[in-house]
């Protein structure tokens, strides 16, 4: 429990001199004492715990991140082309995708994921499934193919895999 | 450098107008929320790199990309959170009117 204390003073304090970037005594110190006083309240309201999983996961980002930035784009210009289309050629539907294989933080990245490509997002989650408005059958049926799923648990496997080490 | 800021700029600001027009076009609110997501992804994404750019500065940079890491954040809990009061209200009507 204090080291987890001391890396969150750490993190925080790191994060200070980066937004602040003054570095006389004074105000080094205040930082200081003010991130050793925000780590001594999380730690009082036991915030700890979930925070050290998902900076786990971070580690396993960078080879996630590339494909959800081109899947963004790729979304983003079909969403804004059917913006743009004078017919408006959309069906907006209600479907489900299952999220029984994932893990908590899983299920929240897969919900936040579907969110943040334009055309799809989760209205409702519970432990079996997310339910998904799209606005086209196509984006549903993308979606229910399951390669964002698939991909998802993998950064989940591998966050697997490191923790054990 | 700046030329390429200015392109994304432009780009991100081009985005913004489709979402804002797609705002008004689309017919409910539930495939509205579709453009005004535009707006939130790549609108702000082209906008807030077109800004690290414009700049030398390192903090300033690191700034912009926290910046662009907590819209991400809180974009897609907004959207949760209006899309499930919408959800709601439509069912409660539906109860009322029965």
């Amino acid at each position: 429990m204090l080291k987890h204390t001391l890396i969150t003073t750490f993190i925080l304090f790191i994060l200070w001199l980066l937004l602040s970037g003054h570095l006389e005594p004074l105000l080094l110190s205040l930082g200081l004492l003010s991130c050793l006083f925000v780590a001594w309240l999380s730690h009082k309201l036991a915030l700890l715990n979930s925070d050290f999983q998902t900076l786990r996961f971070n580690l396993n980002l960078p080879k996630f991140l590339p494909w959800f930035f081109i899947e963004l784009v790729k979304s983003n210009l079909d969403v804004s082309w059917r913006i743009l289309h004078p017919t408006l050629s959309i069906q907006p539907n209600i479907s489900t995708v299952p999220i029984t294989k994932h893990s908590e933080v899983g299920k929240a990245v897969y919900a936040n994921c579907i969110t943040l490509t334009p055309g799809t997002y989760s209205i409702d989650i519970n432990s079996a499934v997310i339910e998904v408005h799209s606005l086209t059958k196509n984006l549903a049926h993308d979606l229910q193919r399951g390669e964002m799923s698939k991909r998802i648990l993998a950064l989940e496997s591998t966050s697997a895999k490191t923790s054990k080490l | 450098m700046i030329i390429i800021g200015w392109i994304l700029l432009l780009l991100g600001s081009a985005f913004c107008l489709i979402g804002t027009l797609g705002l008004m076009r689309f017919p409910d609110f539930f495939s509205r929320v579709h453009a005004a997501g535009i707006v939130d992804s790549l609108g702000a994404i082209l906008i807030l790199l077109g800004l690290i750019t414009q700049t030398q500065d390192v903090l300033i940079i690191i700034k912009l990309l926290l910046i662009l890491l907590f819209m991400m954040l809180t974009g897609p809990t907004a959207v949760h959170a209006l899309a499930r009061a919408a959800l709601l209200d439509a069912k409660d009507k539906n109860s009322n009117n029965k």
